[in-house]
């Protein structure tokens, strides 16, 4: 016997208080907002209108529909499991147009092996647990070639139980955690084209004691890819002679950041490193935006933070805060001339309302998703099979690769699974037009 | 009801009529009000269940929204959504968090955190089942939150949000049975929840309402059941026992009832007490009303005792008896008028008549035209036949009567003469009253008509031999005189010129002869009084009685100074008579009175009282009194008792005063007396004088002969 009685729960999340002088009589103020319901499959985009949305909730990328299963008979299919509809759904969109624009160029090509290619998409919002459920959906599906990852961490090393049981090809276009492709897994599914922590924190260190502060704080997501950041970081400043002035962490979600930094300040930290997603990096931004002008650190963030709107999400405090952050890519400082503008037309011509390179956003994702895919077309074609065994072997032994980032000797060998090397890395900041803009005289 | 309650006495009617209406009054009111209290019990019992039943309702409404709201805190705790990502941070710090968690309801407690499929992520239970497959937990993720029953347990979700989105979903799972134990404090209270299918989910009395069992409320049971509004699938029925709620009724029916023979018995007290109070005074009034019809004593009143109304009924009874008994006495008074006035008209064969001054209408008696030598149709009922045979001697005295009687209220009591059939006058007295209708007009006048034709001749008669005895009487003393004036001058010559011749016998004998002849000429003087009186031809007039008395004093006043006499007298009043004739009368009884004194000094008093039609006048004095045997006759003419040695006078002054008062219709008298002394009294009738304005009785006059100069010497 089973009843139920369901609710849109009204939530208070304002009171306040407000007594007179005179009379003691209180007022509440409330607002209660009706909890958004929504599929509960997440893979569906999500609706949105501007009208609703609210400065403490996460802006959401303009929807942009994506295929969720096979529609082209034969096509040989490339997954994409990233976050579409979360606090990181822009770098969930990004890494699918790198992939959309690649598997295009691969398709007018004349595809892969003969066969069509075909992008599918699944939406893991973040979740590991959903991650863990797409990684093993891709894996039922048929001439599943690879399966591109999203921006966290946390899903991918979750998903690595999931992936080399079902012998998947994970291409990582974005999560840093060193231990995702340093995964003990042998033979090793997971290739990357992005950031390994390890060697951020490393740039990032450097970063902080070349301008100057020797006192560093870290700020990290309480997650694995926070922890593997903390490890890098402190393995950094262990190697240079130093210590962390303050470690703090946040949690997930979480909005109120005042005692961390408190903290951190207190613990004599003169600049912060901070490792986490765009939603807390929002929450941490705030929270130093309200510190006295004086007393505001400078962040030297991880990349986390681009992979949502982070600056429609702190527009109103960005420019109080001494923000710089990592990146590998920059479609306005394009490394690789030829194959940049090329894919910057490619990127022009196939979405409308990108007018230059500054409209790209979280370039990042959609550049390695492109490389990745494009490296993987190339090791498909090496392989000449849909093996994803013999794709992974092949993905190995790609050699002399010109990608879109630079040119690769070889992007992956059975030892190194991550393309890119801390050289690769750059600081950058948001432009006035909210673009990321290569910090260029850090180069000098 | 008359009829009804006819030979019934108003205690037995009120005891009888009244009482059992009012104890049936009493009754149904008592029964109503029983049942109005049974109802108001019951229905008092049944509101108290009936909140008892929300309040339990509410109790619940407000705990389980509690749950909730503690579960959707936790489910927004940010820890509980890192742990939605990390891993490590779920096995160590999720567990130990919702151990510590203490939500409200019951202690024992089961929290869950499921991931977005249902599956465990952290539970405080060893074995939580996962959720996955609930119908309830898709909606969850659709960001409602869950509150429901799932067999005994009570299962309460949130959803875990990140960004917007459900990634989990917290569930505590209650035991139903511990969770409304809690609210339901008392162990006494008999209460079931049930699922709205049906199923009791729990109850205070597990051996009555077995779980298992359809929910089936007794059918003696009071029973009011509230619905949970935040789990509306649940009601909640407070149940309590008839038998149980109305043993409250029972103890109050019973002091109702305790109560309502009180009152019965106090109403009957009451209501005999009423009918004793009400009926004793009427049995008294009834006793006295008795009374007075078995002896028929008009006198006799009713006592005026006891309430208000009573005393009433008693003054309304007495005044109708007042009034009765004026109205005996005045037709007692008729009747012996109405007697009197036939015997009058029988005895005296007056002829009636009764003349209507508007039609001119005259009612003869039969007796009337029989006087005049009529049959009855022979003398019409006109005033004509009445003119017709009026004498025209007495027509002018006669209209002149009946005007001032009408106008000056003069008595119409004439004589005047009428003719008779056979042609000859005769007189008649007639006397008549006119009748005035109430604004004072005269309507009617009837009187009677008397023949007198027979006395008038005696009176006629009589008053021819009368003056002839006077003629005599004055001649006879007038003449008497003569011879007795020539016996005195020639003894008084012999006295003159020879008296020296006369030899000492001869001397003495004309000294008996002076003497002789003196008496003589006094007798002859007073009986030719005697004979004058009424004769002398002067009219009787209304004269003042005082006044006349005060003439006799006036003449008295050497017998009154020597014999140093008192005399007083009463307020007077006035008579029809001459005054000559009472001064005399005064003067005759006083001077008695004087002359025959005591030893002691005379006092005399003249007392008057007055009758319905006559005065009586008493002269009482203190002098030597007269015994009965001689009482009448003194009155006789030269009547003496005392021979004139002791007291001088000829004998007639008694004789005289009888005379006088004789004229006018009295009557005189001696009247014994206990004191010594004498009383005369004498009478005169009212009916020929006037009073207008004298009442006699209270007015106390002295006459002090010391304040009379005269008497000084």
């Amino acid at each position: 016997m089973q009843s139920m009685k369901m609710y849109n729960t009204k939530k208070c999340d304002i009171g306040r208080f407000l007594a007179t002088l005179t009379i003691s009589i209180v007022f509440v103020l409330g607002c209660s907002k009706t909890r958004k319901t929504g599929s509960l499959e997440s893979d569906a985009p999500r609706p949105s209108t501007e009208s609703n949305r609210n400065d403490d909730e996460p802006p959401e990328t303009k929807p942009e529909p994506f295929t969720q299963n096979r529609e082209i008979e034969n096509s040989l299919i490339i997954g994409l499991d990233a976050d579409m509809s979360s606090g990181s759904a822009q770098s969930g969109l990004a890494i699918m147009r790198g992939a959309s624009l690649a598997i295009e160029e691969i398709n007018a090509n004349g595809g892969l092996l003969g066969r069509p290619v075909e992008l599918v998409v699944r939406d893991h919002r973040g979740n590991p647990d959903r991650g863990v459920d797409n990684i093993a959906d891709f894996s039922d599906m048929s001439d599943v070639l690879a399966v591109v990852g999203g921006l966290h961490t946390p899903v991918a090393l979750r998903e690595l139980k999931t992936i080399h049981e079902n012998e998947m090809i994970y291409l990582g276009p974005w999560a840093a955690g060193t231990p995702i492709v340093r995964n003990g897994y042998t033979p090793n599914y997971v290739f990357r084209v992005s950031v390994r922590d390890e060697f951020a924190g490393g740039f990032l260190v450097d970063q902080a004691l070349d301008r100057g502060f020797n006192h560093i704080g870290l700020l990290l997501e309480r997650t694995g890819w926070g922890r593997s950041n903390e490890v890098a970081i402190q393995n950094a400043l262990k190697d240079r002679g130093r210590e962390a002035a303050n470690v703090q962490w946040l949690n997930l979600g979480e909005t109120d950041l005042s005692l961390q930094i408190e903290r951190l300040k207190t613990g004599g930290a003169e600049c912060i490193i901070l490792v986490c997603n765009p939603l807390e990096g929002k929450a941490t931004l705030q929270w130093m935006a309200r510190q006295a002008p004086d007393g505001r650190l400078p962040i030297l963030s991880h990349w986390g933070i681009t992979g949502g709107d982070f600056v429609g999400m702190t527009k109103d405090y960005l420019s109080q805060v001494d923000l710089s952050f990592l990146q590998t890519y920059s479609f306005v400082q394009r490394k690789n001339e030829e194959r940049s503008t090329r894919l910057l037309r490619a990127y022009m011509n196939r979405f409308d309302e990108c007018k230059s390179a500054h409209d790209i956003f979280s370039p990042v994702g959609t550049a390695h998703a492109y490389e990745i895919v494009m490296m993987l077309a190339a090791a498909v074609e090496k392989a000449d099979s849909i093996e994803r065994p013999i794709i992974r072997d092949a993905l190995e032994n790609l050699e002399n690769y010109q990608g879109v980032i630079r040119h690769y000797e070889a992007p992956f060998t059975p030892e190194n699974h991550d393309a890119l090397t801390a050289d690769d890395f750059i600081m950058a900041r948001f432009g006035v037009d909210g673009a990321i803009e290569p910090i260029v005289e850090l180069e000098n | 009801m008359t009829t009804r309650t006819k030979n019934k006495s108003l205690r037995s009617i009120i005891i009888f009529r009244v009482a059992p209406a009012a104890v049936l009054l009493l009754v149904v009111v008592v029964a109503f009000t029983e049942y109005q209290i049974s109802k108001t019990i019951r229905q008092e019992i049944q509101g108290r269940v009936d909140a008892s039943a929300v309040h339990v309702a509410n109790a619940a409404d407000i705990e389980l929204d509690a749950i909730l709201s503690a579960c959707q805190a936790v489910a927004d705790n940010d820890m509980v959504v890192n742990g939605i990502v990390d891993l490590e941070h779920r096995q160590s710090t999720l567990l130990s968090y919702f151990r510590s968690l203490r939500l409200p309801g019951p202690n024992q407690q089961r929290v869950t955190m499921t991931d977005y499929k249902g599956r465990v992520i952290a539970s405080t239970l060893s074995n939580s089942p996962g959720y996955g497959t609930s119908t309830w937990f898709n909606q969850v993720m659709a960001g409602e939150q869950f509150i429901g029953t799932q067999g005994s347990e009570l299962i309460v979700a949130a959803p875990v949000e990140y960004s917007n989105r459900a990634e989990g979903v917290i569930v505590a799972v209650f035991e139903i049975d511990e969770f409304f134990r809690g609210h339901f404090p008392t162990p006494n209270s008999e209460a079931v929840v049930f699922h709205t299918e049906g199923s009791v989910v729990f109850s205070t009395k597990p051996k009555m309402l077995p779980l298992s069992e359809e929910f089936l409320p007794p059918p003696d049971w009071l029973l009011s059941t509230a619905q949970l509004s935040v789990l509306p699938q649940l009601k909640v029925s407070y149940l309590k026992s008839e038998q149980a709620a109305m043993s409250a009724a029972f103890a109050v029916n019973l002091s109702q009832l305790i109560q309502l023979l009180v009152f019965l018995l106090a109403l009957v007290a009451s209501i005999w007490l009423a009918a004793y109070l009400a009926s004793e005074p009427l049995h008294q009034i009834l006793e006295q009303v008795g009374e007075i019809e078995s002896t028929g004593d008009l006198r006799l009143r009713v006592d005026q005792d006891g309430p208000k109304e009573f005393q009433k009924l008693s003054e309304g009874f007495n005044n109708m008896l007042k009034k009765l008994e004026r109205s005996t006495v005045s037709l007692e008074q008729y009747r012996v008028s109405e007697e009197r006035l036939a015997l009058a008209i029988q005895g005296t064969n007056d002829g009636l008549w009764d003349w209507d001054l508007k039609t001119n209408k005259v009612w003869y008696a039969p007796r009337y035209k029989e006087m005049l030598g009529y049959q009855d149709h022979e003398f019409p009922n006109e005033l004509e036949s009445f003119q017709a045979h009026l004498h025209p001697d007495d027509e002018e005295d006669t209209w002149d009567a009946v005007k001032k009687h009408m106008e000056e209220a003069v008595e119409y009591d004439i004589e005047h003469r009428l003719q008779k059939k056979s042609g000859e006058y005769c007189w008649f007295r007639a006397r008549g009253a006119v009748v005035k209708d109430e604004h004072g007009n005269s309507i009617r006048m009837s009187g009677s008509m008397q023949d007198i034709s027979e006395r008038k001749q005696y009176q006629l008669t009589l008053e021819r031999s009368n003056r002839d005895l006077e003629q005599f009487a004055f001649i006879a003393s007038h003449d008497l005189q003569e011879p007795l004036r020539k016996v005195t001058s020639f003894c008084e010559l012999l006295q003159q010129e020879n008296w020296d011749q006369l030899n000492r016998e001869g001397k003495l004998y004309v000294e008996y002869v002076v003497d002789a002849a003196k008496r003589m000429r006094s007798l002859v003087q007073d009986l030719l009084t005697f004979s004058k009186i009424g004769s002398d031809g002067i009219k009787r007039r209304t004269i003042d009685a005082e006044a006349a008395l005060e003439v006799a004093l006036s003449n008295l006043e050497t017998a009154i100074d020597e014999s140093e006499a008192t005399i007083t007298f009463d307020r007077l009043p006035r008579l029809f008579a001459h005054e000559r004739e009472i001064s005399q009368l005064f003067q005759n009884l006083i001077g008695n009175a004087i002359k025959y004194r005591s030893e002691r000094k005379p006092v005399v008093h003249v007392s008057v009282a007055s009758k319905i039609d006559e005065w009586i006048f008493s002269i009482t004095d203190n002098g030597i009194g007269i015994a009965p045997e001689y009482r009448e006759q003194v009155f006789g003419i030269f009547k003496r008792l005392h021979s004139r040695k002791e007291f001088s006078g000829t004998g007639i002054g008694l004789a005289i005063c009888k005379r006088i008062i004789e004229q006018l219709d009295g009557k005189i008298w001696f009247e014994t007396s206990s004191e010594p002394g004498c009383k005369v009294c004498f009478t005169i009738p009212k009916r020929n004088t006037k009073f207008t304005s004298i009442q006699p009785v209270g007015a106390n006059h002295e006459f002090n002969p010391v304040a009379n100069p005269s008497s000084t010497g």
